[in-house]
């Protein structure tokens, strides 16, 4: 059970009044999971390193406007993920002062196996990403917060700052747009129609 | 498949960790804002002394009334160094007159052990310090031989007689 000392909120409020180690707290409850969204859509794990340190950053520089969904940081984050891995050079250029006092990547082992297993067993992989990049950067956070996060629409709704009918229109466009693109793929029927709890209320 | 994604590399979660806590220590806003409440702490309460307390002859003999009310030595333990000081920190009171100063003696002390001076794990050559919430043990007033209060963490009223100095007088 969360001590609602420990609560997200608690933290977040302690970490932008200048505690460090609220803020290292955050960092280390959500890094995890920052990380595996990030090597998602950069198969890298280096790349992925940049952005979990790139989004917290970001989290510092925006502490007055995170927004705390249902008493998580989460959805912000991963929001915040969304855009830094969809500019991730730009990002880096930003904040090219600052990744380049991290050590360099030690020798890692070679993930491209792994990457190329990912795919195998994820034959639509490929032809998803590709739709997924060719998606408006606002209809590509709707859709990774919904539908690849699996966020309820609320949730990434208040993570985007959207009304939740913006969010449902653009999930609606994306799905079509996505559809259209991956109709030669022969995508399983219900790939994109998967429906939130919301939304099916 | 979450459980095939590789993980983050320890030596570069490290480094990320201390960037972030040094940019948070970096940040100007917070950086003044140490400095005030630092200001604030020294100018209010008092110059306040870190470390071994040296008073280990005058604190141990006879008895003494308190006549001396401009100093006041907070003990953080009732057990001596080994060259007869006590551990602890001295601390000045910003006026000199005025009733309950034995009161405010009791709550200089109650306040650094409150915001975890006093504590073992205090460190006051950190660049840093964030006060936190600890609890103030009993405490007792002793009169130390040169006048001054000593204030001792003790459920014992008797404690000052044990140290070699005066119970304070009521």
């Amino acid at each position: 059970m969360t001590d609602v000392q420990d609560s997200d909120a608690a933290l977040w409020l302690a970490a932008s009044s200048g505690t460090e180690r609220a803020f290292v707290t955050i960092f280390d409850r959500y890094r995890s999971r920052i990380f595996s969204a990030a090597f998602r859509r950069t198969n890298k794990v280096s790349d992925a390193e940049e952005v979990v340190a790139i989004v917290f950053l970001e989290a510092w520089k925006l502490r007055k406007r995170v927004r705390i969904v249902d008493g998580s940081l989460l959805p912000w984050l991963l929001a915040v993920t969304a855009n830094v891995t969809s500019n991730l050079s730009r990002s880096q250029r930003r904040y090219e002062r600052m990744i380049a006092r991290l050590p360099l990547p030690p020798e890692q082992e070679d993930h491209t196996s792994l990457v190329d297993e990912r795919l195998d067993s994820l034959p639509y992989r490929k032809a998803i990403d590709e739709a997924l990049k060719a998606l408006s950067a606002g209809d590509r956070a709707v859709v990774e917060l919904c539908l690849i996060e699996e966020l309820p629409l609320a949730a990434a709704a208040a993570a985007l700052d959207l009304p939740i009918g913006t969010v449902k229109s653009r999930l609606h466009r994306a799905r079509k747009q996505l559809q259209t693109r991956l109709a030669v793929a022969e995508l399983p029927d219900n790939l994109f129609t998967m429906n939130t709890a919301e939304e099916v209320a | 498949m979450p459980s095939q994604d590789p993980k983050m590399t320890e030596v570069r979660t490290d480094a990320i960790r201390g960037l972030l806590a040094e940019t948070i220590r970096d940040e100007p806003e917070f950086r003044r804002r140490r400095i005030r409440r630092r200001l604030l702490i020294w100018g209010g309460v008092g110059l306040i002394t870190i470390g071994g307390l040296s008073t280990a002859g005058s604190v141990l003999f006879g008895d003494a009334p308190l006549t001396d009310q401009s100093i006041v030595q907070c003990f953080s333990s009732t057990v001596p160094n080994a060259d007869g000081t006590f551990p602890g920190s001295g601390a000045t009171v910003a006026t000199k007159d005025g009733p309950g100063r034995v009161d405010d003696a009791l709550a200089l002390c109650s306040e650094m052990w409150r915001h975890g001076i006093l504590s073992s794990g205090y460190d006051p050559t950190a660049a840093t310090y964030a006060p936190e919430e600890t609890e103030v043990p009993a405490l007792q007033v002793c009169v130390m031989r040169d006048g001054t209060a000593a204030v001792v963490p003790s459920e014992d009223a008797a404690i000052c007689q044990a140290l070699g100095m005066s119970a304070l007088a009521r």
